[in-house]
This record gives C-alpha cells, sequence and structure tokens, in this order.
C-alpha cells in the first residue's frame, strides 16, 4: 500500500474511533416539531426584552416602523406584552433593574441592545434621520449617565468609532462593522453588556475591519443608501425585486445583525432606516434571492 | 407542518441524528458543541423540511446546514479568546499500545485545521464523500475540494511541534 494510501486509510479509522467514542443523545423529534413556533416568538419575546431593556430599544432597534419605514415610535414600558404602535412618542421611563430581561436569553439582549444603539447612532449622524432618535431611550440602553456620555460621543460618533457610518453590521455585538456605501471602514465596535441588569456597559473601538465581511450584503445596501441603484441592483438574483417590495429604494441607513446559514442560503436581520427588521437571503452564488419585509 | 411532512422528519431524526453527531463531534472535536450543532442542524431542517424532503436528498440538505453552522460557529469563535476543551469534553481512553495516542495527536491535529479543510477532510475520509458531492455541499468547485484536501493532508502530516498553542480548535484561520 502506498504511504499516502496508507495515511488516509489511518486518518479515516482514527475519524471513525474518534466519532464512536462518544455516544451520541437521544434527539426527540417532538422537540423540534415544536420549535418553529417559538423561533416565531423569538423576535416578540426579543422586543419585550428590549422593551424592558430600555424602552427605547425596541424603537431604536426598529420595533417600529412596518412598511414604509415611517416616524418611529416608543414602545409601552416593560410590562406591555408587545411593543406599542402608538404614533406619538411618550416620555421614556426609566427602565426596571428586576425585569425579565436578565432572565430572558443574554445573548438575545445583549444583541437587540448592540442594535438599538448602532441604528440609534447611525441615524443621529444623518440629518435626514435625526429627529427620530430620542436620547433619553438611549441614554437608558447604558449602565450609568458616564457610560452614555463616553460610549455615545459627541453626536453618536462615539458608537461609529469617531466616523460617519450610513451602513453597519453586527457579525456579533463583539464584531460590529462599519460601512459608508460600500466600503468597509477601519475600526470594529464592541458592545460591552451586564447580562445581570442588561444594560450596556460600554463601547469600544478595536483597529482592524471585524475579520470576516459580506460583500452581497455591503454591495447590495451600501450602494443603495449611496443611490447607486444600479450598482445595488447587481447583488440581487434574477427577478428579485429588492427593497422596493418593503421599503423605500432610497434607504438612508442600514443594520445587519443576527448572520445566519443553514440550508443552501444565509441571511442577516436587516434595519433600514430605524424600520421593522427584514429579513435577507443570499444564495450560493452570492446574490441576495430573497427579502422578508418581517423578520421572523 | 403537515402530519405526514412531520412524520417523515420524526422518520428522519430517529434514523440519521446519531451519524450527524458523528460528523459534528469530528467538526467540532468536542462533545458539548456537537450536541449544540446538531441540535440547531434539526431546528433548521424541521423549519424548512418541506424544502428538505424534496430535495434528492434530504440528508444530504440536513448535512448542509450542519456544516454551515459549524462555519457559522467557528466564524464567531475566531473572535473570542482561546478556548480549551476540557480533558472531559474529549473522547479519552488507555491506551497501552501507543496507537490510540497517535490517533489522538492527529485527531488534535485535525481540529487544529481550518474549518473548511477540516471540513473537507471530514465529509472526505468520514463521511466517504466523493469529492463532487463534497463541492456542491460546500458551494466550491471539485477542484478547490481535491486542493483544500490536499493541503490539509500535507498539514496533518507535517512534523509535529511548530504548532502554536493558542491556535487549537476552531481558532486556525483558512
Amino acid at each position: 500500500m502506498p504511504e499516502s494510501d496508507a495515511f488516509e486509510r489511518e486518518l479515516s479509522l482514527a475519524m471513525a474511533e474518534y466519532a464512536d467514542s462518544v455516544p451520541a443523545p437521544v434527539y426527540h423529534p417532538g422537540d423540534f416539531l415544536a420549535a418553529p413556533r417559538r423561533a416565531r416568538a423569538r423576535w416578540a419575546l426579543a422586543a419585550v426584552a428590549a422593551g424592558v431593556v430600555a424602552s427605547g430599544a425596541v424603537l431604536l432597534a426598529g420595533g417600529g416602523g412596518g412598511r414604509g419605514s415611517g416616524p418611529a415610535v416608543t414602545p409601552t414600558p416593560s410590562s406591555t406584552a408587545a411593543p406599542s404602535a402608538s404614533p406619538t412618542p411618550k416620555a421614556t421611563p426609566a427602565p426596571s433593574t428586576s425585569s425579565g430581561a436578565a432572565a430572558t436569553d443574554p445573548y438575545t439582549a445583549r444583541t437587540l441592545a448592540a442594535r438599538a444603539l448602532v441604528v440609534a447612532a447611525e441615524q443621529q449622524e444623518h440629518a435626514a434621520l435625526r429627529g427620530r432618535v430620542p436620547l433619553p431611550a438611549v441614554e437608558a440602553l447604558f449602565s450609568s449617565h458616564a457610560a452614555f456620555t463616553a460610549g455615545w460621543g459627541s453626536g453618536g460618533l462615539g458608537v461609529t468609532c469617531g466616523q460617519v457610518a450610513d451602513g453597519a453590521a453586527g457579525v456579533d455585538p463583539s464584531a460590529i462593522q462599519l460601512y459608508r456605501g460600500a466600503s468597509l471602514l477601519g475600526g470594529v465596535v464592541t458592545v460591552t453588556f451586564d447580562p445581570a441588569t442588561a444594560r450596556i456597559t460600554g463601547v469600544s473601538c478595536g483597529s482592524g475591519q471585524g475579520g470576516y465581511s459580506d460583500k452581497t450584503l455591503s454591495g447590495y445596501l451600501g450602494n443603495l443608501v449611496q443611490g447607486r441603484t444600479a450598482a445595488a441592483g447587481q447583488w440581487l438574483a434574477a427577478g428579485q425585486k429588492g427593497l422596493s417590495a418593503c421599503r423605500s429604494t432610497a434607504p438612508t441607513i442600514w443594520y445587519a445583525d443576527d448572520p445566519a446559514s443553514g440550508t443552501l442560503t444565509s441571511g442577516w436581520k436587516v434595519v433600514v432606516d430605524g424600520g421593522a427588521p427584514l429579513e435577507i437571503g443570499e444564495n450560493d452564488h452570492s446574490k441576495i434571492f430573497d427579502i422578508t419585509c418581517a423578520a421572523p | 407542518m403537515r402530519a405526514d411532512e412531520a412524520e417523515e422528519f420524526a422518520a428522519f431524526v430517529r434514523a440519521r441524528s446519531a451519524s450527524l453527531h458523528r460528523t459534528a463531534l469530528l467538526l467540532t472535536g468536542g462533545r458539548h458543541a456537537a450536541d449544540d450543532l446538531v441540535q440547531g442542524a434539526l431546528e433548521r431542517a424541521c423549519r424548512h423540511w418541506s424544502k428538505a424532503r424534496r430535495a434528492d436528498s434530504p440528508e444530504a440538505y440536513v448535512r448542509r446546514i450542519l456544516v454551515n453552522l459549524a462555519n457559522d460557529r467557528w466564524r464567531g469563535l475566531r473572535r473570542r479568546p482561546v478556548e480549551v476543551p476540557l480533558a472531559e469534553d474529549r473522547p479519552s481512553g488507555e491506551d497501552p499500545y501507543g496507537r490510540v495516542a497517535e490517533r489522538d495527536q492527529l485527531m488534535r491535529r485535525l481540529h487544529a485545521l481550518p474549518i473548511q479543510m477540516r471540513t473537507v477532510l471530514v465529509l472526505r475520509y468520514f463521511d466517504d464523500m466523493p469529492d463532487e458531492g463534497i463541492a456542491d455541499l460546500l458551494g466550491v468547485t471539485p477542484s478547490t475540494v481535491r486542493s483544500q484536501a490536499s493541503r490539509a493532508l500535507a498539514k496533518l502530516r507535517a512534523p509535529v511541534g511548530r504548532t502554536d498553542p493558542g491556535q487549537g480548535a476552531d481558532h486556525a484561520r483558512i
């Protein structure tokens, strides 16, 4: 037997031995068959968590809006089971420190807080959207006034590493990439979060560009916010109409997070101009083939 | 999900979850991570079962989910501090003849490979998939699969001792 064949055979045997050395757990089909219902409830649950984290979170993270990305709305306080659709922004009550948010999945709470913060900062940095940002709600995302002051910086620039950004991709809350147009900016935002109080304790900027970046996402949304519709369209799969199905085709800012891949596709949750999150799906050919106006 | 689809899915879980778990164990190098990976893959498969059942091979469809999730996990972990698997998280055993120790070393080196190389080797040498099938699953060309496999085998054969201790499983870069 050639040496290479022997090595490959040994590798195969080693793999088989390793794989068999740990008994597989028993997976109960019924658990999964109940899962879609939980998955559909996830956003609602997360929205409640965000409302508890700070009543402005849902507003800032895109809980309001819906089609057309209309004026943002402030959700009712934490006792409410779902975000309010009140068209009139309200005073922001202090979030409860004994909220259910801490009992909710801390990763989800952290993701929503980071989403709320970055979307607010991007809106603050663009005159057309600035009026939608209730600063008390932003401050309520933080653990203290000092943390807010240090993290938010001047006009939200502290959140975007001192640069005006019109796009961001939260690969995770520890690595939020910033974009201007389709260009990836230097600097990676990290949002530190206290799961016990469900508040942001700090915002920091690291060097580099955050590793993996999705050129399809930034190619489409980045060109779109710069008015380059034709260039953006190159990232759409044949027959895909893009954002026109659920949003203005001339958005100002975007924020994507919750990246996932699982089938033949990958996808992101995307907030455009502070509206409700939508879901973008990409196919194997790096084209956007699906946009779901209301993210599940 | 319709009743007949639910029954199909349940039969799939009962028949194939153990096989998926073995692949997941090789992809992740840890039983808890493998548990989570299969859990996540089956959850997604359930949500998309109407599509999966129409695929030529539902198992290949779910295996692709598994591989994609392993990639996602790797992307996340490589930005986090180095995690050293607990001893109990790795298969263990006495080795009176040295063979198990050698194979354990081989598996450690496998898990230090970049995720794409590791995936190619696992699918090729554990799941016995042809290069064309691996290429289809990973969305690359067969020549890329062969190239990745060749480079991965070369890395596995390379002398031990040049590995950065911080570059353990899930922390190597492609």
